[in-house]
Order: C-alpha cells, then structure tokens, then sequence
C-alpha cells in the first residue's frame, strides 16, 4: 500500500467511517447513475425536444454552482486537515468557509428555479422539464442534509482545548457524504445541462 | 497555511478540477445545437475522471483496502459505459 503512517482516525489501510456508509455512498451513485440513464434513454426517443428544451436552461449558473461545490469540498478537505493536527479553530473556518459556499449553491438554485416559474416553465412542461426538476430536486434534497450534518458537526466542535476523537471520525465521515453530494452534481450537469 | 501546505492538501487536485469543469463548459458551448456523439461522450469521461478524482483524493478512497477501490472503480466504468451505451443507442435512432 502507499502509506506506512495512518492517515484518518483509523488504522492504514482503512476508510473513513464505518462500512455502512460507503455501502451507502455506492448505492447513493447507483441511483443517481441509474436515473441518469433513463433520462438519456427517453432523450433518444426525441432529441430534439431534448435539445431545445436544455437551451432553456442557465448553464452559466450551473457552472457557478459547480465551481462552488467543488470549493466547498475543497474547503471541508482543508478542515479535515487542520482536525488532524488539532488545529480546531482553523478547521472549524475553513469547515464553515465550505459551509457557506453550499448555502451559496441552494440560494443560486432558487434563483435559477424562480427564472424558470417566471418563464412558465414546471415540472408539467414537457418530459425534459420533467428529469430537468426531479433530478435537480432530489439532488438539492441531498444538498440539504448535507448541510444539516455538517451544521451539527460544527456545533460540536470543541469551544476549547478538550477534543474527544470521535469529532474527527464525525468531520471525516460528514465529509465524505458531502463529497458524493460534490460528485453527483458533476454527474448531473454533465448529463442534464450539457449533453446535446 | 503556507500555499504549499494548502497544494500538498488537495489544492492540485481541486484546482485540475476547476480547469476540468471550465473545459467541459467550453466543450459544450453552443447548447442550442445538437451535437455529436463524441462531445457528448467527452463530456461524460470529463465528469467520471471529475468523480474519480473526487474519490480517490477528497474521500480519500485511494488509502482504502483494495475492495473498495475496486468498487468505485467497476462504479464509474459501469456508469460511465452505461451512459455512452444509452446515449449511442438513442443517437443512432434505434428506438424510433
């Protein structure tokens, strides 16, 4: 293996938390990949509308939104740093600099939902709409609990000096689920705002 | 942080991200044409090699015991080939 030295709060060789949430995590991809699918499989029964339908869509704020989900895991990597050194005051910033950039996701999504409502465009519009919602949604429903879970993370971080080591397993672990919600969106832009 | 502690603790890898995402965006201009197959497909393999990436540093997947590896892996070819698979199948006209 690469490493002699531990690299998380286990032992070499191991992964953050526990096995039921990479279990998780890989049935989590599944899903999403699965519906990802469907949607490019109805697309080919009318690429046009698809096509059409798409040039509807902000892809300029869907890349924002990228850029800000891939600096928020960037930041929660960082914090994760900083905890293993014990550095919890600089961890507990960077952890709420990530914080703050998926909070900046959900606010350009209502946005980007309030243009569409606006246009008259919803969920009954035609079929692409319809994937066009319900991927965005349940991707955002992910958004959200990750955000909760790294809110109650934050709240327990040691006000000073006393750290029991199951705060790094909660960080590192929290991180990890935030990281799929990064790598879904990836994902989801690829096959909703840009495949054409 | 000195920026070379920030680099060796994921910064090459989030900033080959970002170069990635601004590609395929360039990649894909023009939305209101259809494209080629292999845009689409490109586009594709810049978001499993994104979701890799992911995986292998920021999860910290590549310290994993080989089993999950493995299984990340076979998830993004799987996912990856399905994807070029349906899409080909429709552009191909084959379920009209």
């Amino acid at each position: 293996m690469n490493e002699a030295t531990p690299t998380n709060s286990n032992q070499p060789e191991s992964v953050y938390g526990e096995i039921g949430l990479w279990i998780a995590i890989l049935a989590d991809l599944t899903i999403f990949t699965l519906m990802f699918a469907t949607v490019l499989y109805y697309r080919g029964f009318n690429p046009e509308l698809y096509v059409q339908s798409q040039a509807r869509l902000d892809q300029f704020i869907a890349l924002i939104n990228t850029l800000l989900l891939l600096t928020s895991s960037f930041f929660v990597v960082l914090s994760i740093h900083k905890a293993r050194s014990w550095d919890w005051p600089m961890s507990g910033r960077f952890l709420l600099a990530g914080m703050a950039c998926g909070v900046g996701f959900i606010g350009m999504k209502f946005i980007e939902y309030g243009d569409k409502f606006e246009a008259g465009i919803n969920l009954r519009t035609n079929e692409f709409f319809m994937f066009y919602f319900m991927t965005t949604i349940l991707h955002l429903v992910h958004v959200l609990i990750g955000l909760g879970v790294l809110t109650i993370i934050r709240l327990g971080f040691p006000a000073r000096g006393v750290v029991a080591k199951g705060r790094l397993f909660a960080l590192e672990a929290g991180g990890v689920f935030w990281h799929m919600v990064d790598l879904l969106w990836v994902i989801l832009m690829a096959v909703v705002y840009l495949a054409r | 942080m000195t920026i070379r502690e920030i680099l060796d603790a994921g910064g090459r890898v989030w900033l080959i991200l970002l170069t990635l995402t601004i590609s395929s965006y360039l990649l894909a201009e023009d939305f209101a044409t259809r494209g080629g197959l292999v845009i689409m497909a490109g586009l594709f393999a810049f978001a499993f090699i994104k979701a890799r990436l992911i995986i292998r540093h920021f999860m910290e997947v590549k310290h994993a015991p080989l089993a999950l590896r493995i299984a990340f892996d076979v998830w993004a070819v799987v996912g990856f080939c399905s994807l070029v698979g349906v899409a080909w199948y429709g552009h191909e006209g084959l379920l009209n």
